[in-house]
């Protein structure tokens, strides 16, 4: 609220107080959820002091009437998404609009920063600084290990004088865990584990209310069934709270958690932020802490007086997640809190963004680059790669090679880029944005009740009459048409399926990881999760050795799905992803056989039908630096890698016309996929820097290049300890459960079907004889 | 491979067409030829190449069995915005070239592009001996046996254990209806489900085989 009360009080001071008053702050928030929260929270002190300025919120949800209304005239304060501030700089006259701006505040900076949402609103704040120079910038965020590039990237690095001021005391944090009874039974893999419901009901009937936080949109429909079912009294008193959930739904939940009608409430991240959040009085966290800069943000969520304590209740869905919130808790402890690293140059946001910026006014490309020049991001843009973004939204293509018929932007006689065409101006703002995900299926009843949203691929595989679980409720497919999909309550016995979203599984972060070694071979102090698991930890140590980081440990394991080598680097989820793409390559090329991999936060795993021998020699070749680069891109290409992150990188472009719930008819013949779009530039136009983006942002982002190359570097200086193992190993079976992440391929695809129809047909000719 | 349509004898070939050897007649569908050019007029910055590269894939096709028709089972064309710029000369002079009569039974999308401008015989179905050639498969008159597109074919199979894969192919429904996969490089599929009594076909690079249903997933 101090971003809040400086520019209220010099509003105070300089404008009438009888009238209304111009556009003075922008106030920029993660979640368009939030954005009721934070205007309630900002008009409080306003219309206490009986002022007739006007405090107004634009996102997504905003209706287009309100929209029009803000487009004549722009309130006082403005709370809006970097989507909408971005979709506003479409409009010719926003930056007049704009003439009184003074601050800008930017609300849980560290939600945006280190996605290319954070670029977006980095190169929204370099123009708006650009108009305004003496605009003042505010950025609020949570404790993260990286403030000072945090304001760097906030302000541009060429800022002089940033100022970081911190809370004076950091709240105190109690992070417990219910441990399970009979740890011997407990899996060792992530099933679900809701065989602690029981424990979890008590927790809550003893506590007033509480939120119980899960990883994923599906536990929470899992654990929505348990809790109600182990609560049948307070039943109603119990609701659930995730992101695909109809927006109605979700505002009658926050509701009722703020008037204290509900008991509990079983949410996502879809309630991890909130200004006016109504602090609760117990919270509860099911499955891995994935972080402790996350863990400690949940648990924030009680205790909000000043001097109270937050506290947090860990509830294990597999054994090794005792180990995780132990290290979470020395991790806290230690304070080694988790950085949000900036990213680099995202070259579609360029795109994207240039265009943003021509269709509200004509602008020259030299003064263009160096407002981008400005930001963190782009500081370092070369003018090669300036001209590739200007020649791409001009004609396309690289200079030499120009699209025909294509035209977006146009540099005219005037020295001036124009982007003036309407319809390809429309269909740019509808594509504003950087979030991507599959098509959305809106779920109706035939009344026309929308209940929210679930994945195309999710309901294309379900027949009709087939029950499902969503949002809490039995129903089943009447009809699937058109991006919508009818249901019914479903009365039908056995209870059905629960949806999955993708991108549900977000890796552990790279301290916790650390803390987490740690924990296993120097415990910096005794834990009571650490003793409960040692009967595990035991088996390990029978059956193997217990993985650290002191030595790297292979474990080698026959089954009767192949050969399987085991490596636990612990070195974090993405750097195991791009170490076994690296492994699996090297190891399919070796062997001539395709290569199967899986990886977790501790390691990764490599399967193969046959082939693999155990020596010290060729787990050395698999993990060499020696032509390392040309290795991963090689392997990059052949496990399709690039193909799955141009998808990204193609809808940010604008090269995906957007695919919306009663989207325009006209836009039906642009619909194309993305891996089809990958073949015909790869085949068309090989130089297009959008495909070096792919490469790119997979060997930074997706492979983690610099830390995948310190770990191998690690590695080389560790002594291996090999293993032959007659079973898989607590530490190995979540990796052998896992699904598989990569595969490998010994051949191109038709060379592989054939072979197999060919397999097939022996198999059949031998049952016959 | 050789199949049998109520005692029509239909050569499927690996280029993702039909052969009819009695007649002589090479059927293709979904070609959607200009829908990079109907990107890049909309706005969204596609290259150009695939339109020539599929025209000549069906010209090695027609000169290889000396076609004496070349049918399009409809989608030609993938919308307005491709016929405004060199696509009519392209086609126009390829049909002018072409070594076989071309037919083409129109398409939804060729009615919304308009076919005024294709120098070539345009139909909305035509008939060949027994069979009815049509675009869209809800077009066929019930008992009537037939070949036609319209529908992208493809399904999914599992390639490893742990792993499925989309593949194009041909779809023999009820043993009374072909459906063709699309032949045009820049276009999609679509996943179908076949039933106990359909035939599913695969175009690999060494000839059409047939999916064993064991394989379906």
């Amino acid at each position: 609220m101090a971003a809040w009360l400086g520019p209220l009080d010099e509003a105070l001071r300089d404008l009438p107080h009888d009238k209304p008053a111009p556009c003075r702050v922008l106030w920029i928030t993660p979640l368009r959820a939030l954005a009721a929260d934070t205007l309630s929270a900002l008009t409080e002190p306003v219309s206490a002091l009986g002022l007739p300025w006007e405090i107004a919120a634009r996102t997504g949800d905003t209706s287009s009437y309100r929209r029009a209304k803000l487009r004549e005239r722009l309130p006082f304060a403005l709370v809006t998404t970097p989507e909408s501030l971005s979709l506003m700089l479409t409009h010719a006259d926003f930056r007049e609009k704009l003439r009184g701006l003074r601050a800008v505040v930017i609300d849980e900076w560290h939600e945006l920063l280190g996605s290319k949402r954070g670029v977006q609103t980095e190169l929204c704040l370099a123009r708006l600084r650009r108009w305004y120079p003496d605009l003042r910038t505010w950025g609020l965020s949570a404790t993260i290990g990286n403030l000072d590039e945090a304001r760097e990237a906030l302000l541009g690095p060429h800022h002089p004088n940033g100022i970081t001021l911190s809370a004076p005391v950091a709240k105190p944090l109690v992070i417990e865990t219910l441990i399970p009874k009979d740890i011997e039974r407990f899996p060792w893999a992530g099933h679900l584990g809701t065989r602690m419901a029981a424990p979890v009901a008590e927790k809550i009937r003893a506590a007033g209310t509480t939120l119980l936080f899960t990883n994923t949109r599906s536990q929470t429909e899992m654990w929505f069934q348990e809790i109600k079912a182990a609560l049948p009294d307070l039943e109603d008193a119990i609701a659930m709270h995730h992101a695909s959930i109809d927006r109605a739904e979700r505002q009658r939940v926050e509701a009722g958690l703020k008037d204290g009608s509900l008991r509990c409430v079983v949410c996502t991240s879809s309630l991890d932020l909130g200004v006016d959040f109504a602090p609760v009085d117990q919270v509860i966290q099911i499955g891995s802490p994935k972080g402790i800069a996350r863990l400690a943000q949940r648990a924030g969520r009680s205790g909000h007086q000043p001097g109270a304590t937050s506290r947090i209740v860990g509830v294990p869905t597999h054994a090794m997640e005792l180990v995780e919130f132990a290290a979470a808790r020395d991790g806290w402890i230690a304070q080694e809190i988790e950085s949000r690293v900036p990213l680099r140059q995202p070259l579609d946001l360029l795109v994207q963004h240039t265009l943003t910026c021509l269709l509200g006014q004509p602008d020259t490309p030299a003064d263009l680059y160096d407002e981008y020049r400005s930001t963190r991001a782009f500081q370092d843009l070369d003018p090669e790669s300036w001209r590739w973004v200007t020649g791409f939204i001009t004609s396309g293509g690289s200079a030499l090679k120009a699209y025909p018929q294509y035209r977006k932007a146009e540099l005219r006689e005037d020295g001036l880029l124009h982007f003036d065409d309407l319809p390809a101006g429309r269909l740019h703002r509808m594509n504003i944005g950087t979030i991507t995900s599959d098509p959305a299926i809106v779920l109706k009843f035939a009344s026309g009740k929308t209940l929210g949203t679930v994945e195309e691929g999710f309901i294309t595989r379900l027949k009709v009459g087939q029950p499902f679980i969503f949002s809490g409720r039995q129903l089943e497919l009447v009809r699937f048409h058109k991006l919508t999909a009818t249901v019914r309550a479903s009365t039908k016995k056995h209870r059905g399926q629960v949806p999955v979203w993708n991108g549900g599984k977000s890796p552990l972060s790279s301290e916790l990881s650390a803390a987490i070694a740690r924990r296993l071979h120097h415990p910096p102090a005794p834990a009571a999760e650490q003793k409960a698991v040692s009967p595990i930890l035991d088996i390990q140590r029978r059956w193997s050795v217990l993985p650290g980081r002191d030595e790297l440990v292979v474990e080698f394991t026959r089954t009767r799905e192949g050969e399987h080598l085991f490596l636990y680097p612990f070195a974090g989820r993405l750097v195991h992803e791009g170490l076994a793409t690296l492994a699996a390559a090297r190891l399919s090329r070796e062997i001539g056989e395709s290569v199967d991999l899986t990886q977790n936060d501790y390691g990764f795993s490599l399967i193969a039908r046959r082939g693999i021998n155990l020596d010290e020699s060729l787990v050395r070749s698999l993990l060499t630096t020696d032509s390392l680069l040309d290795d991963l891109l090689a392997a990059m290409n052949s496990a399709e890698m690039a193909r799955r992150q141009f998808r990204e990188i193609a809808r940010v472009a604008g090269l995906l016309a957007p695919d919306l719930p009663g989207r325009r008819r006209s836009n039906r013949d642009l619909q194309v996929s993305s891996s089809l779009l990958f073949e015909v530039f790869t085949r068309y136009d090989p130089e297009n820097l959008l495909l070096d983006q792919a490469r790119r942002e997979i060997l930074e982002r997706q492979l983690e290049w610099t830390r995948l190359k310190a770990t191998l570097d690690d590695i080389a200086a560790r002594p291996l300890h090999l293993v032959e193992t007659d079973r898989l190993t607590p530490f190995a079976f979540p990796l052998w459960a896992d699904r598989l992440s990569a595969h490998l391929p010994a051949a191109d695809a038709h060379t592989r079907l054939e072979s197999m129809l060919m397999e097939l047909e022996r198999t059949a000719a031998s049952a016959d004889t | 491979m050789l199949i049998d349509l109520v005692g029509t004898p239909i050569e499927l070939l690996p280029e993702r067409a039909a052969w009819l050897p009695e007649t002589r007649d090479l059927i293709v569908a979904d070609l959607h030829l200009g829908k990079a050019a109907t990107f890049r007029a909309r706005g969204i910055p596609v290259p150009e190449g695939d339109n020539s590269f599929d025209l000549e894939r069906l010209s090695r096709l027609i000169v290889h069995h000396q076609a004496a028709r070349v049918i399009i089972a409809g989608d030609l064309i993938h919308a307005p915005e491709a016929m405004a710029h060199g696509l009519p000369r392209q086609l126009s002079r390829w049909i002018e070239e072409c070594t076989a009569e071309v037919i083409l039974v129109e398409g939804n999308h060729d009615r919304r592009a308009g076919t005024k401008r294709i120098p070539c015989l345009t139909l909305p179905k035509l008939e060949v001996g027994p069979l009815t050639v049509v675009h869209d498969p809800a077009d066929f008159v019930e008992e009537n046996p037939g070949i036609s597109g319209h529908l992208h074919p493809a399904v999914s199979l599992r390639e490893s254990p742990r792993r499925s894969r989309k593949h194009l192919c041909f779809w023999l429904r009820a043993g009374r209806h072909l459906v063709l996969p699309a032949f045009g490089t820049f276009t999609g599929t679509h996943p179908i489900a076949p039933s106990a009594d359909d035939r599913v076909f695969l175009p690999l690079t060494g000839g059409v085989k047939e999916l064993p249903s064991e394989l379906l997933v």
